[in-house]
């Protein structure tokens, strides 16, 4: 696992059926994402121990591919390991890519 | 023995415990709709002689609790010890299910693996090789799908064998310290890779689940906050037009002739009999019970209808798309889903309030819920739409919808008392997969409840409705009341106190009071009280009573306007559920301030509804305000002050317990 | 006292008793809303069985 994460850390975002690159440097979150694009967690800021640790259970925490299916203003849905999901705004932006 | 059914949620837990015990407990395709324990004997065919229970637990992602009824999971496994675990793992979404399964494995106790919804993942085309993923996991794994009873009963043929056998775990967490975050962080890592190993060993996927799919786009359309929330406006008043307008008023003109002629007949054997057993046999128990009884099929359509919703998947999406909207108001996406269950029923709507995280959030949602009518409020609106609207489906469609306006005001007011400072909300809601709503289940669900609410009106209503019956017939000293002197009655003199206070909302005659007072044990009891004290039955036959003028009869012998009836109405729908409801509400709130909280937030409502639609309404209709005007509006100011009062207080209070909240984290920090 | 006010008579106490005796007896199996459309559905209603608790 440590290998592993360290590999998908150094592609940053290089996914093996899709490319997408991400080579702007700045912080980027889900809100920032492109739909249909796999992504690779960097980072889950929500400064709530409790909701990190929810996410990590459901498969959504540093190193692991994330889709985004499609954004509203508000809220967005994607996919983490094959569950879809309804993100809120906070949320979202609290999930760095 | 026992075997606990544990998994992640929506894995179909119930479900299975449903085909194997052949009860019937309340399932949905969204994630939390189990939230407490239930236990009940297997079937024969799948016991045989043995006596096996089993226990159905409410979906859980891992053993440990993010939400209160996650809690109630892994306490149960962890201390009930169970004899057996059944393990059903959701075999579309494998990769996040085994996380929980490598915990479960590593309790000792035997577990076996039901990877469900095979069925969709042989339409995907994914295959997941189950002989291989038995001997990584080291326990058993069989395929089942519970919803077509496929797999169970080998299933569970093998998890009773094993009763009193050791599980030995494919994967130990290490020994570490629980209370450093950062070990048990790694420690999980570990587990999860473990899992993504086993993972990417078993299964094969033709679809991939990043892909965008038909079901994304429908998705798309339904989670836009403005087409999104018009579709749900427009399910909800299909709901309602259907079962309340249209196929519920047609079966029920059918049934209420029955029943009309049932009480005749009874009448017409008793025609030589004292006049007071042809009142409390005829009147009070055929025809209470019968008003009510009339209303079953709009019930029984409504109940139908919601369960087909609640089958496909619908549930999660306007979860979803009314989340924003909630949150303006200090509530969460999640309370969407009590509130549409409380078109049900109030209890487990206020009990649906468990999957919400946050405890403010929570306790305003079980404050609110209830203003939503439930199926018990359903005769009442039908009663009143009838009688008074020329049976207008939008009466219906507008109670609702103001329940839910003063869900969203409540919701506003409850965060301003409370002093609600802005904290981080974050709202996630699984998205399950659309699946055909099961006609059978539906059907079935449909007759339970059918079952159950005639068993209601035969007991508590049949004998609310004679209590009244006699209450209304006998005054104190148990003379018959003589024809005229009707205000002398029992029930009369009780009721008539409270008559006073509803003159300004119009309708302060103590009939109408003994109804609205006999609704708090059971709503339908309005119905069959306002038929016993003014001897009325055929409420629903609004096409037959409109030919022959019944309709205007019963609103003439109630002596309502248009206006006052609907105030009427919102009254009776707005004002604190029954008592089973508020109990529900005190054991959920786990507060008595809340709750008496919720109980005068809930009658102050009903009062200033029905006061607004009295008094403006007959301002518009008659260009004068109506009788009590100034009485009601210092009843209303007073509440008002009321609020200012209660707000003031808890808000010192609340800036107290911040401070001393901030303090200890403050101590926390440096220590 | 002619037949049907005997036989009306006793249509009364044996409804009201066969009623009470429902409610009586759900009482004692721990249901506290008894008839409700939802009870099996409910987590709230106990499913005649030895609950440790609804929790």
């Amino acid at each position: 696992m440590e290998l592993a994460y360290a590999l998908n850390k150094g592609a940053a975002g290089v996914r093996t059926e899709k490319e997408s690159y991400d080579d702007s440097g700045v912080s980027k979150t889900l809100m920032d994402a492109e739909p249909g694009q796999t992504y690779i967690i960097k980072e889950i800021k929500t400064d709530d121990d409790d909701m990190n640790s929810f996410l990590f259970r459901l498969g959504c925490y540093e190193g692991e591919p994330i889709t985004l299916i499609s954004k509203k203003k508000k809220s967005c849905i994607v996919v983490i390991k094959d569950g879809r999901y309804n993100l809120d705004k906070l949320l979202s932006e609290a999930i760095i890519i | 023995m026992r075997i606990a059914f544990a998994g992640n949620p929506n894995s179909g837990k119930t479900t299975m415990y449903n085909a194997l015990t052949g009860r019937s407990e309340k399932i949905g395709n969204w994630g939390g709709v189990t939230v407490g324990s239930k236990e009940f004997q297997l079937k024969k065919e799948f016991a045989g002689d043995k006596e096996v229970i089993a226990v159905d637990l409410p979906g859980a992602y891992s053993m440990s609790p993010f939400t209160p009824e996650e809690g109630i999971t892994s306490e149960y496994v962890r201390t009930a010890n169970p004899d057996v675990i059944v393990n059903i793992v959701d075999a579309t979404n494998l990769s996040r299910s085994l996380f929980f399964t490598t915990q479960l494995l590593e309790l000792g106790i035997p577990v076996v693996v039901a990877l469900n919804k095979t069925d969709i993942n042989e339409k995907e085309g994914t295959k997941i090789d189950a002989a291989k993923l038995a001997a990584r996991l080291n326990c058993p794994v069989y395929e089942t799908v519970s919803t077509e009873n496929k797999g169970l009963s080998e299933m569970i043929a093998k998890a009773i064998s094993l009763a009193g056998t050791m599980q030995k775990a494919p994967y130990l967490q290490a020994d570490i310290d629980l209370h450093d975050k950062n070990a048990v962080d790694a420690e999980d890592r570990k587990r999860y890779s473990f899992v993504n190993g086993i993972v990417s060993d078993v299964e094969t996927r033709k679809t991939l689940s990043a892909e965008t799919t038909q079901s994304d786009k429908l998705d798309g359309v339904l989670t836009n906050p403005i087409a999104g929330i018009l579709i749900f406006a427009v399910v909800m008043w299909g709901v309602f037009w259907v079962s309340q307008t249209w196929l519920g008023p047609l079966v029920a003109d059918w049934l209420v002739g029955w029943i009309s002629a049932f009480q005749e007949w009874v009448a017409g054997q008793l025609e030589n009999s004292p006049a007071i057993l042809s009142a409390l046999l005829a009147d009070g128990i055929v025809g209470g019970v019968g008003a009510v009884v009339g209303f079953l099929p709009l019930v029984m359509v409504m109940y139908f209808l919601i369960a087909l919703l609640e089958d496909c998947g619908y549930m999660a999406r306007v979860s979803a798309v009314m989340d924003p909207i909630f949150k303006r108001v200090g509530l969460s996406g999640k309370s969407v889903i009590p509130v549409v269950i409380g078109t049900g029923c109030g209890i487990p709507a206020i009990m649906a309030c468990r999957t919400i995280r946050d405890e403010r959030e929570r306790r305003a949602t079980t404050m609110l819920t209830t203003f939503i009518p439930c199926g018990a409020k359903i005769p009442v609106i039908a009663l009143f739409a009838g009688a008074f609207f020329n049976g207008a489906g939008w009466v219906s469609t507008l109670s609702y919808f103001l329940g839910l306006v003063l869900i969203f005001l409540g919701a506003l007011l409850i965060k301003g008392i409370t002093g609600y400072k802005y904290r981080k909300s974050f709202f996630i809601m699984e998205l399950p997969k659309w699946k055909a709503p099961s006609l059978k289940f539906a059907f079935r669900s449909m007759m339970e409840r059918a079952k159950a609410y005639i068993i209601k009106a035969a007991t508590i209503i049949l004998i609310c409705n004679t209590v009244v019956q006699i209450m209304q017939t006998f005054d104190w000293h148990f003379n018959v009341v003589e024809e005229g002197a009707e205000n002398t009655s029992i029930l009369a003199s009780i009721a008539s106190p409270f008559a006073i206070l509803l003159i300004p909302l119009g309708f302060g005659v103590w009939q109408l009071a003994a109804a609205a007072i006999t609704g708090f044990i059971a709503k339908e009891n309005v119905v069959g009280t306002l038929a016993v004290v003014y001897a009325l039955t055929s409420f629903i036959d609004t096409e037959e009573l409109a030919m022959t003028g019944g309709a205007s009869t019963v609103a003439a012998t109630m002596g309502l306007t248009s206006v006052t009836a609907l105030a009427y109405l919102f009254f009776n729908l707005y004002t604190p559920p029954c008592f089973a409801a508020i109990g529900a509400m005190n054991s959920e709130m786990k507060s008595r301030g809340w709750l008496w909280g919720a109980i005068g937030l809930q009658l102050g409502t009903g009062y200033t509804i029905a006061f607004l639609i009295n008094q403006l309404g007959t301002l518009f209709t008659e260009g004068h305000l109506a009788a009590g005007f100034v009485p009601g509006l210092i009843a209303v100011l007073c509440m008002a002050a009321a609020l200012v009062l209660i707000a003031r207080k808890v808000r010192a209070h609340f800036d107290e317990q911040y401070a001393l909240h901030k303090g200890s984290k403050s101590v926390n920090a440096t220590a | 006292m002619n037949t049907a006010t005997v036989l009306g008579i006793a249509a009364i106490a044996l409804i009201l008793f066969l009623a009470a005796r429902y409610i009586v007896r759900e009482k004692k199996k721990g249901n506290t809303c008894i008839g409700c459309p939802y009870a099996d559905s409910c987590p709230k209603h106990r499913s005649g069985c030895n609950h440790p608790d609804n929790l």
